[in-house]
């Protein structure tokens, strides 16, 4: 896909754990994890709004494009 | 979920109940057809319809069954037996089907795979009603067992409805196909 999660680089960055993330924006860590491993097809607002919150940065640092 | 997996309980039971009574008067008549009156009527509480529905032949047989009688063959084998088959396949999809209904499997791949397979067995009755009397008269002219038989072959009300049955049961699983996967998507989205 050329849509590229980088929500574990964020993660790493704020020293943050998936299972915390989740808890603070009130997703299961599984649900997660599948967006982390780039399985999800689509993302609601409403999750990129609470990551971002959580993590304190935008949307661009955690979705990135690359030509396939 | 609890009413669904109750009631398919049930639901299954009463399909083995009739496999069993549909089987079981289909062999009665085999196995007691010397015994039985030149009406060729059983009577059996409960087996008795089931029987009729058994000897009385729509589409091609209608026609061939009579012939095969004047002809020495036992009709009721050689054209029941493909009915009786074709049952016991669509009584054992109900069983399988209705048993993951109880075990609270409602929308998954074994569900569609199950109606799916019920559409398909439907169409290839329908091919095999008109296909079959053709192999039993061809063999039969083949072997020299008979040179006056005449080949059968209709396309009747019986075989339009079983086709149609077919074909919207079939239409029906592959929308459920697509509705499930329009589900694994909707799983996708956080």
């Amino acid at each position: 896909m050329a849509i590229i999660i980088e929500l574990d680089v964020m993660l790493a960055k704020r020293k943050m754990k998936l299972n915390d993330l989740a808890s603070t924006i009130g997703i299961t860590p599984q649900n997660l994890s599948v967006l982390k491993t780039g399985k999800a097809k689509a993302i609601r607002f409403s999750t990129l709004n609470a990551i971002c919150s959580a993590l304190e940065c935008t949307p661009g640092d955690i979705l990135l494009f690359a030509e396939d | 979920m609890h009413k669904i997996k109750k009631v398919s309980k049930y639901v299954r039971y009463l399909i083995l109940f009739l496999a069993f009574i549909h089987i079981a008067s289909f062999a009665l008549t085999i196995l007691l057809s010397d015994k039985i009156c030149s009406s060729r009527l059983l009577d059996i509480e409960l087996g008795g319809s089931i029987y009729s529905s058994i000897v009385e032949f729509d589409g091609t047989g209608k026609n061939l069954a009579p012939v095969l009688k004047e002809e020495g063959f036992d009709s009721t084998i050689i054209l029941g037996s493909v009915d009786i088959i074709v049952y016991s396949f669509l009584y054992f999809l109900l069983f399988k089907l209705f048993g993951l209904y109880m075990r609270g499997f409602i929308f998954t791949a074994s569900n569609i795979n199950c109606i799916r397979n019920m559409g398909r067995v439907l169409m290839l009755w329908v091919g095999l009603s008109i296909i079959y009397p053709l192999i039993v008269v061809f063999i039969i002219r083949m072997l020299a067992l008979s040179d006056s038989l005449q080949y059968h072959f209709s396309f009747g009300s019986s075989e339009l409805i079983r086709l149609m049955l077919g074909v919207v049961i079939y239409v029906i699983a592959w929308i459920m196909a697509e509705a499930m996967k329009l589900n694994q998507e909707q799983e996708l989205v956080i």
